[in-house]
């Protein structure tokens, strides 16, 4: 049969699979890409003038019908093939194979998703009880499917639609993912079905045999010094492709292509430079400030001014401060906003005063010779003054120290207290 | 519209894919009825309920013919096949893939508006920023593919009404109720103006099904007091 056109999808993704294995079963042809690169194909024109959500699975027919969001492709190329039976016999076995997968789609893989998701990091927010209600809910599902198969071979009627190959092969990803050798005791149908669907030989070359996973993962929150890893906007594409397969699946599927390519961060370009940024916040953490062996003596040992400058940076409008405690939630929640560019930066910036008498004013550390490229991921940075200091003068040397050592004095305002950016918790509160 | 109830339909006053399987069943002609008493969190754990129904949950269909369905999609496209000439599931095997698509595509926003909903009534805790604006992020962008889709186009498929239509608007009603404010909707504004344009069809105003267009002045926050 001839082709009917491409599927665009990564050999791992399981819609993708799921969608090919109905190609199949209904003896309709359909061409994988000759190359195709996710995480940057998808962000490219020509993609996204034919598949505007940027995303996969996505079809384009040999006539130029183009459709993405797997569970229509999956509906229309089995609807292609009316002999095969993938769709049922009648509107209600078509509506009872839409139940089904809707079930298992919006009710189950949902949360097997979100669950995998919030574990390994990928989407912030992770709690216990937060982890407990969605595997309660991924569970409630299961146990519905379950008790749906326990007297029966398939999901509708008495051959295999696509229902089966739908919930077989999300199941299967659920094993993959958190139903470990505790939970599947529940489940000995809907893993039996899931077994018959999946080695049917029609689908030879597409499913892989089903993991035992021993024990699902659990969340470890991450250290002080590493980035977690939202799906933030600056995250450039490569390293993702270089992830273990399992990551890759995930990450397709899930939704976690940021949104807009963002331009390469020129950050990133800079030289290989001697300070490394993360030593000197570990060395500022554990040291004194001031005085031998402190700090600053590391610094000066280690500073490198071509790879770094160092700049003081002052809040425009200090008529509006009012309360300190006020003014120095301000200064964290300025430095949140400077989240991404947690690498590029470090900062200790100080309300110095008295309530309703105060300035905000401090000192960043900071990667490359230019402020705003590293500031200006915050979308209030207009709102400060950055001015670059130069450490051969005493005056801002004696700043630049007051700033680190939280001793800094301005026009007779004392520094009342502080922020540094390495004391931030981190993104996920446990 | 047929005499003959074709069926009842389980749902709560508030579930939008409740309205928008109500305004499916105005728009084919096809004529349901609705539970003499049913009391949500209570009624679906009772076992009438639960063999008929057994995943408990709402919206749920029982034909007069005996036929049981849940899952609010499968509902509405069923009972939209029931009325092929009403032209809801489209004219062709391409448009109604077109049309799977769509409501799949606002599916998943609609998941994401049902966890933003969540977090500002304090149901899901404990409560945390980062993750609610990622969850808004991604509801915004597939709200932004419908929205260029619809730049330039009355309908999301075809020239006239279809499903899609229908689930999207009510949907699209839903977030406004929720986190798609004033400032959010004037970026969106093809998108609200089908929404306008869905609610307003004369059979939907008659039999009452849809709800006024909140007036929201401000994405709805966990730190708002509710009374």
């Amino acid at each position: 049969m001839a082709s009917i056109g491409t599927l665009w999808t990564v050999p791992v993704q399981v819609p993708g699979k799921i969608i090919r294995a109905a190609a199949a079963f209904g003896g309709v042809t359909i061409d994988l890409p000759a190359s195709y690169v996710h995480f940057e194909d998808n962000k490219k024109p020509e993609f996204l003038s034919k598949f505007p959500h940027g995303k996969i699975p996505s079809f384009e027919g040999k006539n130029g019908f183009k459709l993405f969001e797997s569970t229509a492709i999956a509906r229309y190329v089995a609807g292609l093939a009316p002999n095969s039976g993938l769709l049922g016999k009648s509107p209600e076995d078509a509506a009872l194979i839409d139940q089904w997968i809707h079930l298992a789609e919006s009710e189950v893989d949902t949360y097997t998703a979100l669950i995998r998701n919030l574990v390994n990091g990928n989407v912030p927010g992770y709690t216990k009880p937060v982890h407990t209600a969605l595997l309660e809910r991924q569970l409630r599902a299961l146990s519905t499917l379950e008790k749906h198969i326990s007297s029966r071979t398939f999901f509708v009627g008495e051959r295999i639609t696509l229902a089966d190959i739908y919930v077989a092969g999300l199941v299967q990803r659920a094993l993959s993912v958190n139903i470990d050798k505790a939970l599947r005791p529940k489940f000995p149908n809907l893993i039996r079905h899931t077994e018959t669907i999946i080695n049917q030989p029609a689908f030879k070359g597409i499913f892989e045999p089903t993991p035992v996973l021993e024990t699902a993962p659990v969340f470890s929150p991450p250290k002080k010094e590493k980035e977690v890893k939202p799906a933030k906007p600056a995250a450039p594409p490569a390293p993702k492709a270089e992830k273990p397969k399992k990551k890759e699946e995930d990450d397709e599927d899930d939704n976690l292509v940021p949104e807009e390519p963002k331009v390469k961060n020129p950050l990133e370009d800079l030289p290989k430079s001697t300070l490394n940024l993360e030593d000197w916040k570990r060395a500022y953490s554990n040291k004194e400030t001031r005085g031998p062996g402190g700090a600053l003596e590391w610094f000066y040992e280690n500073y490198d001014k071509t790879g770094f400058s160092v700049w003081r940076v002052d809040f425009k409008y200090p008529s509006e401060l009012t309360q300190i405690f006020m003014s120095n939630n301000q200064v964290g929640g300025f430095f949140n906003r400077l989240e991404a560019s947690r690498k590029y930066l470090f900062g200790s910036v100080g309300v110095l005063g008295e309530a309703n008498n105060s300035l905000i004013s401090g000192a960043l550390i900071l990667r490359g010779q230019d402020a705003e490229p590293v500031v200006n991921v915050a979308p209030d940075w207009e709102s400060y003054d950055f001015k670059k200091l130069d450490l051969e003068k005493a005056e801002d040397k004696a700043f630049f120290e007051g700033a680190l050592a939280w001793d800094l004095e301005i026009d007779g305002k004392k520094w009342a207290d502080g922020k540094n950016v390495s004391d931030l918790p981190p993104v996920l509160p446990e | 519209m047929s005499d003959t109830v074709a069926g009842t339909l389980w749902t709560t006053p508030g579930q939008f894919t409740g309205k928008a399987i109500k305004a499916t069943a105005a728009y084919a002609g096809i004529k349901i009825a609705y539970p003499a008493s049913y009391i949500h969190f209570e009624d679906n754990y009772k076992p009438d309920f639960v063999t008929k129904f057994p995943y408990s949950k709402v919206p749920a269909w029982e034909g007069a013919d005996g036929f049981t369905l849940f899952e609010s999609a499968p509902i509405a496209r069923y009972i939209a096949s029931l009325a092929p000439e009403s032209g809801l599931l489209g004219k062709t095997a391409k448009e109604a893939a077109l049309i799977d698509q769509w409501i799949h595509l606002m599916e998943e926003a609609n998941n994401y508006t049902e966890n933003i909903e969540l977090y500002i009534q304090h149901v899901l805790t404990p409560y945390s920023k980062s993750s609610h604006e990622l969850f808004v992020q991604y509801q915004i962008r597939a709200l932004r593919v419908l929205n260029s889709h619809l730049a330039q186009r009355t309908f999301l498929v075809g020239d006239a009404l279809t499903l899609a239509d229908i689930f999207i608007a009510a949907l699209v009603l839903r977030a406004c109720g929720i986190n798609i404010a004033t400032a959010e909707r004037a970026k969106l504004p093809h998108l609200v103006r089908h929404m306008e344009m869905v609610l307003n069809q004369p059979v939907f105003v008659e039999a009452g099904i849809f709800p006024p267009i909140p007036v929201l002045d401000k994405a709805g926050s966990p730190f708002l007091s509710f009374d």
